[in-house]
């Protein structure tokens, strides 16, 4: 019996999760940042994580290039950062405080925690590309409540 | 672990889910929470699951797994799959479950969404293995709010590493 399109999709939305931004850089040095919610532990020994990105993704090319990524934890207060980076084209950087981490990929201030990942291996998984990163710094850096994301909307805790 | 990727790993969020294996007529469930959705086209989703854990021998020999969405109603079923009472083989003895009609893998009834999926590539990495998997049949239960590691008093980082919650700054 195969599934309904549309009803998988509903279905698929039912996953809750955290909201990321995932920032890397062009050999260039040209910064890049996406927002991304596929986005998991894989490891502990060696501490590793995995994230999910769009073969048609502006950023795309960066993760082949540098073959490194920072996971930005956003907060709660930060859905207005979530949009801002999930959409194509522009300046994603503009008017957003950021550092430069021992990577070379931005951390986000005001974001809950990040981590600095240097791609060990890249799965292919259909529309997207998986790759699998060795956690090589991480910090926590606010305190505060996670935004979260399901059902195709922003919440947060309690909701 | 590090204490600051500890805290870093912590303030991940995630889903809370029973994966469900089958095989020789001995259905098993544990709790996961190391699961992502990563292709829209077709839909394919990944789960990490422990290379000790007796759940990885089975999704590897049988190639299939279940995949059950923990909502609020459906608190019991974290409550009793992080207990010690589950930390056995055969342990959905108690629970009440179907086996899925396409894939006989068992679809939990307090779970609000039950997925029976097929492995189509896996790959060990770390202490975990990654299962990649294509969903076959879904069944759409009770809506409900699905249950989040934020709602648990504690944050599984691997292995046998649990750490309590932190609430600070939550306010």
């Amino acid at each position: 019996m195969a599934i309904e399109k549309n009803e998988l999709r509903r279905v698929m939305g039912h996953f809750a999760t955290g909201v990321t931004v995932i920032t890397s850089l062009r050999t260039s040095g040209e910064l890049h940042g996406l927002t991304a919610n596929a986005f998991t532990s894989v490891s502990l020994i060696p501490p590793l994580a995995l994230v999910c990105v769009d073969k048609k993704a502006e950023s795309y090319p960066c993760f082949e290039e540098s073959k490194i990524f920072t996971v930005n934890v956003l907060a709660s207060d930060q859905e207005a950062l979530s949009r801002k980076f999930a959409v194509s084209g522009g300046n994603k950087f503009e008017g957003v405080s950021y550092k430069i981490g021992a990577n070379g990929a931005p951390i986000l201030d005001g974001a809950l925690a990040y981590l600095e990942c240097k791609v060990t291996t890249a799965i292919d998984g259909g529309d997207h590309t998986i790759y699998l990163g060795e956690i090589e710094q991480a910090e926590t850096s606010v305190e505060g409540r996670p935004l979260l994301f399901f059902r195709g909307g922003y919440r947060e805790i309690g909701d | 672990m590090d204490n600051n990727l500890g805290r870093a790993m912590a303030g991940l969020t995630t889903g809370i889910y029973v994966l469900t294996t089958h095989e020789n007529g001995r259905c098993h469930g544990m709790s996961s929470s190391w699961v992502a959705q990563v292709s829209g086209e077709p839909v394919l989703f990944t789960a990490a699951v422990d290379n000790a854990h007796f759940s990885n021998g089975v999704i590897a020999r049988t190639g299939v797994f279940g995949l059950n969405v923990v909502g609020r109603r459906g608190r019991a079923l974290e409550d009793y799959f992080y207990s010690p009472r589950a930390r056995r083989d055969n342990n959905l003895d108690t629970i009440e479950f179907e086996l899925s009609p396409t894939l006989a893998v068992p679809w939990l009834k307090l779970a609000m969404i039950a997925i029976e999926a097929r492995v189509i590539d896996s790959r060990v990495a770390g202490d975990h293995t990654i299962f990649v998997a294509s969903p076959v049949g879904v069944r759409v239960g009770e809506n409900d709010r699905p249950l989040t590691s934020l709602d648990l008093d504690y944050v599984y980082l691997g292995g046998k590493e649990v750490v309590a919650r932190d609430r600070s700054g939550w306010d």
